[in-house]
């Protein structure tokens, strides 16, 4: 009962400002204090979670499917697991890496599920190659100056024309590291593998980056 | 040195995470191959290139319908859960009943049936019906209200918008609309919205 009496008087929720990696700033509660307050049923606190969070996940899933409608759709799953499984959250982990890690399962289960439907073979090309949506709001890890604007767009393009040449596993193995900045421990948690081969994937990813970039 | 520890040691000073003890083990290979130098100085300059251009964080599309779908989601999904606590709940006691209620329930329902049909039949002439009922409407902006109306006859549904600001003449697409007074048409019977 107190999740529907919470449902029904937090409906209108403003953004939650604050450390995107989720340890919260001063005055904004860390997400350690918003999963407390989920796991009592108070809905405020998840929509808090969701403001806060939806960009990175939206992000890592628009990086890894390519395609905006599909990306939507999944992290709108993303969150309902994220959801249904908060109240077995026992932070053992941080709650970005839990996330980061249901977010991996709803894209492979995707990418599974697509393989099926096409009956072809799970690789890059098996995946949509939409640009960002002129809509979408992105959020560069550095700001460029009006004059580089130009050389990043054409920089951009060639980066994601290298980036889908990558196996996914590759793929999301670099995104975590140097978009995400995840630590090799996390990135093995997310990606449910030994912390070796996470090693072994960014070895091998950056090694074929650097030889795609050198021939375009 | 076993590939594995080279390779993760590689990857390791490639980020600048070394122990000195470790960079002490690396060192032979290194020396072996002084083009890694060059490579882990390429590959600083290609972080810096996807960092810029790779964003970390893309706000989704419309985000504010964006957490009030995921909460129409939840509460959807909270029901069925509800729902199925008490189907489980009620377990034996139901099974038992089934068996008196089943022919009332069975008499229930083919009357239902009959007073839907009744029903169902046209109430006006014009043949609209209002349809909004589990169709949803988005619109970024709050003081804009929507209604949809669906015509059995034309097979074709209607939105009905509230709230905007005054279109100019030029504004209207008036090759597949019409004007009337203040008020433009835009009629699109291709595309289904």
């Amino acid at each position: 009962m107190n999740f529907f009496r919470q449902f029904a008087s937090n409906l209108v929720k403003g953004p939650v400002p604050g450390d995107a990696a989720g340890e919260g700033g001063s005055d904004t509660p860390s997400d350690a204090e918003l999963v407390n307050r989920c796991q009592e049923g108070d809905y405020s606190a998840f929509d808090a979670l969701v403001t806060k969070h939806r960009g990175r996940v939206y992000a890592m899933i628009q990086n890894m499917v390519r395609n905006e409608a599909d990306s939507w759709d999944l992290a709108q799953e993303v969150f309902v697991k994220v959801w249904k499984a908060l109240p077995k959250f026992e932070a053992r982990a941080r709650f970005s890496t839990w996330m980061y890690r249901i977010t991996h399962n709803v894209v492979y289960d995707w990418m599974r599920k697509r393989k099926m439907e096409t009956a072809g073979e799970l690789d890059d090309n098996l995946l949509d190659r939409e640009a960002i949506a002129a809509g979408a709001q992105a959020t560069p890890a550095r700001m460029a100056r009006p004059d580089e604007a130009l050389s990043q767009g054409e920089l951009r393009a060639n980066i994601e024309g290298a980036l889908e040449k990558l196996s996914p596993e590759h793929r999301e193995a670099i995104l975590l590291r140097e978009v995400q900045g995840l630590e090799y421990k996390e990135i093995a948690d997310v990606m449910e593998c030994s912390i070796g081969t996470v090693m072994s994937r960014l070895f091998y990813a950056r090694k074929k980056l650097q030889s795609l970039l050198t021939k375009s | 040195m076993k590939n594995d520890r080279k390779e993760e040691l590689l990857t390791r000073w490639m980020d600048d995470g070394l122990s000195d003890e470790e960079l002490r083990e690396l060192e032979p290979v290194l020396a072996e191959h002084p083009e890694l130098h060059e490579e882990r100085a390429d590959y600083a300059r290609l972080r810096e290139e996807l960092r810029a251009a790779v964003p970390s964080e893309i706000e989704p599309p419309f985000p504010d319908f964006f957490n009030s779908h995921l909460e129409r989601l939840v509460r959807e999904e909270r029901r069925g859960v509800d729902k199925t606590d008490s189907r489980r709940g009620e377990g034996a006691f139901n099974r038992l009943w089934f068996w008196w209620m089943a022919p009332a329930a069975t008499a229930a329902v083919v009357m239902a049936f009959l007073l839907g049909m009744k029903s169902a039949q046209p109430a006006n002439q014009g043949g609209v019906v209002d349809a909004a009922a589990g169709s949803e409407v988005y619109s970024p902006l709050s003081d804009v209200s929507t209604e949809i109306i669906f015509d059995r006859e034309s097979d074709s549904t209607l939105l009905v918008v509230e709230g905007l600001a005054p279109l100019a003449d030029t504004d209207l697409v008036t090759a597949e609309g019409f004007l009337d007074g203040e008020h433009g048409y835009y009629v699109n019977s291709e595309n289904v919205y």
